[in-house]
């Protein structure tokens, strides 16, 4: 059964002031979200994906079409929906807003006047879940870009949100904070039924979305199953400025030369497998 | 010429970014810096470019005791600019053309040779001087801010140019682009720093890769030769492309694949001319259970 659904964008046209010439930011923008699901949103430099994120969080107002959350439907002009929809900003540092980093975290559940018990629950579990737990006292203003990034990802974690925006999370961070945000949102996604909405330049984590809508000047161009879009299934990656990441990339190289490698082939272990197995049957498998 | 002696740096409140770093950076080199979250990166870099006093150990620029500074006047020094990680804070005037321009008017150009050094610029990092020029740059999505600026620094020319984490937000298209740019910027001779977590992006172009680890230089060679050893590097928070980890991954299973190979063609011929050549499977199960390469 198809879980109910969360959000519904329908033809969405959004304008920023001083900018009424030319193409809207979103240009008659569509999409919807189930409960529970994760969807990547990827587009090059300018297509509207911040802009997405800031009318879904309600920061700023459209100007046509209809927004729907949970059944309601939100005015154009701006609207308070924090309890239920968290965002994650593309510029980590204009989200900080307290002097220590447990300060910080606790900032969005005590506007939330959640009682002590509850907001100290809550700062715990997101300081452990982006790895910050040693560094709860530390000022905000002495961290590094990453250290600064996985604190705006805390941040919104604690507000524990029906829907979670984010906005290039991973941007400045390193391998290993990258699994771990990846994992920490997966848990969210699984356990609680958050659903997200994951922004990112970096295709190959789009590969563990439910769907991955790409965008282009203010409009869903394609949408559908990550791997198949990437492989290219409808239409080259790079005629949406995009590039298809590495190991579909390389999944490619090795189908050109020849080998076996089945369409939805996302991962380096199903293609060692592949080559292995080709290996095997004495040959190219051909 | 940069050359950093004995650099330790710690911070007020105590945290220590950097341990006894020693670093020459040759006349047009061009380096990658890498490392895991925390680890100096930004630390390092900010000392190399002049804008941070590291508490112990010394600095010179071309045998000076600082660099010249993006805007110093030809002869006085070495040029040195750099980009912040969090690039979108280094944008300060009412336009764009201005913010680009401020750096060729401060070198005290003539007005023709600004304009074309404010064009070439925006073109170089694909933002186009017709329809973004008169915007403010606040107005900008967060990848045309960096484009942005990126482009007032390459307007005045450094002698080294230190970028932190330049790709950080452009989309697939303007990494390309500025892996072409380095490129070239490189062959026309100017030094590069660049901060990176994708090996990947570097890969192409950079001679030399540094790698941070706790404030210490773990790693300090030529980058071809770095890229032979994937595990070592996945040790110290760099992960090797996709491409050297597939490798890697078969060689463990038995498949004697070069090593070092970082472009996904050029491993998938080497792979299928092994197959081809019949290159005979051990009896039974190759290699060891699977999962057991992985890093
Ligand atoms: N505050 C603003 N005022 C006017 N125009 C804006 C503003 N913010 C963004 N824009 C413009 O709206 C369009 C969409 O911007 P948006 O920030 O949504 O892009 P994006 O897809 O997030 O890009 P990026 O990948 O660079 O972050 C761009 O043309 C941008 O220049
Ligand atoms: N102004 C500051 N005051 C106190 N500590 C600082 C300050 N700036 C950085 N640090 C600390 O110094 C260490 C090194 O920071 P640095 O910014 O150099 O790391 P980095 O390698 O650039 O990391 P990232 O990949 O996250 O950008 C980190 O532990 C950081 O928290
Ligand atoms: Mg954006
Ligand atoms: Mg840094």
């Amino acid at each position: 059964m198809r879980d109910p659904v969360l959000l519904q964008a329908v033809d969405v046209t959004c304008r920023y002031p001083g900018r009424a010439q030319g193409r809207p930011a979103l240009d008659r923008l569509s999409l919807t979200l189930a409960r529970g699901e994760w969807v990547a949103v990827a587009g090059p430099n300018g297509s509207g994906k911040s802009t997405l994120a800031r009318v879904l969080a309600g920061l700023i107002p459209y100007q046509e079409g209809e927004l729907w959350l949970n059944g309601q439907r939100l005015t154009p002009q701006a609207y308070d929906v924090r309890t239920r929809v968290g965002l994650v900003f593309q510029d980590p540092a204009s989200q900080v807003v307290g002097a220590t980093v447990e300060e910080d975290v606790a900032f969005g559940p005590e506007n939330l006047g959640l009682p002590p018990s509850e907001i100290r629950r809550r700062v715990e579990e997101a300081l452990a879940l982006v790895g910050l737990a040693a560094m709860r006292h530390r000022p905000t203003r002495s961290l590094s870009g990453g250290q600064r990034q996985r604190l705006a990802m805390a941040g919104a974690l604690a507000m524990e949100p029906d829907l979670l925006i984010l906005d290039e999370p991973t941007a400045m961070l390193d391998p290993r904070g990258q699994e771990e945000v990846l994992a920490a949102v997966r848990r969210l996604n699984r356990r609680k039924k958050t659903a997200v909405l994951w922004i990112t330049h970096r295709l190959e984590e789009t590969l563990l979305a439910h769907r991955l809508l790409i965008l282009q000047r203010g409009q869903v161009v394609a949408a559908g199953p990550p791997a198949p879009l990437l492989a290219g299934r409808q239409g080259p990656v790079e005629s949406w400025g995009l590039r298809p990441p590495e190991v579909i990339r390389l999944a490619g190289a090795l189908r050109r030369q020849g080998l076996p490698v089945p369409e939805e082939a996302a991962t380096l272990q199903a293609l060692t497998e592949t080559v292995l197995q080709a290996w095997r049957a004495g040959g190219m498998g051909r | 010429m940069i050359e950093a002696r004995g650099i330790s740096h710690t911070f007020p409140g105590g945290v220590v970014a950097l341990r006894g770093v020693d670093l020459t950076l040759r006349p047009g080199e061009a380096v990658a810096l890498m490392g895991e979250t925390g680890a100096g990166k930004s630390t390092l870099a900010q000392i190399l470019a002049g804008l941070l006093r590291p508490s112990v150990g010394q600095v010179r620029w071309a045998g000076r005791p600082g660099p010249a500074g993006p805007w110093a006047p030809a002869g006085e020094g070495l040029r040195v600019a750099y980009l912040f990680q969090e690039a979108e804070h280094q944008l300060f005037e009412p336009t764009v053309w201005e913010d680009v321009a401020f750096g060729p008017r401060q070198l005290g150009l003539p007005g023709e040779v600004v304009q074309a050094r404010v064009e070439e610029a925006l073109a170089l990092v694909g933002l186009d001087p017709e329809a973004i020029g008169g915007r403010s740059p606040f107005t900008l999505s967060g990848g045309e801010q960096r484009r942005a600026a990126l482009a007032g620094l390459l307007a005045t020319d450094p002698h080294v140019l230190i970028l932190d984490e330049p790709t950080t937000g452009l989309d697939p298209a303007g990494v390309e682009g500025l892996i072409r740019l380095l490129h070239r910027l490189h062959r026309e001779g100017m030094g590069l720093v660049v901060i990176t977590h994708s090996l990947e992006e570097v890969a192409g172009w950079a001679e030399r890769l540094l790698i941070l680890h706790q404030g210490r230089l773990v790693v300090d060679e030529p980058l071809a030769q770095a890229v032979q050893r994937p595990e070592e590097l996945a040790r110290w928070g760099v992960e090797p492309p996709a491409t050297l980890r597939l490798a890697s991954r078969l060689r463990a299973r038995g498949l004697p694949v070069p090593l070092g190979v970082t472009d996904p063609d050029a491993l998938a011929r080497a792979i299928a001319h092994l197959l081809d050549r019949g290159q005979a499977a051990p009896p039974g199960r190759v290699g060891g259970p699977p999962g057991s390469d992985q890093y």
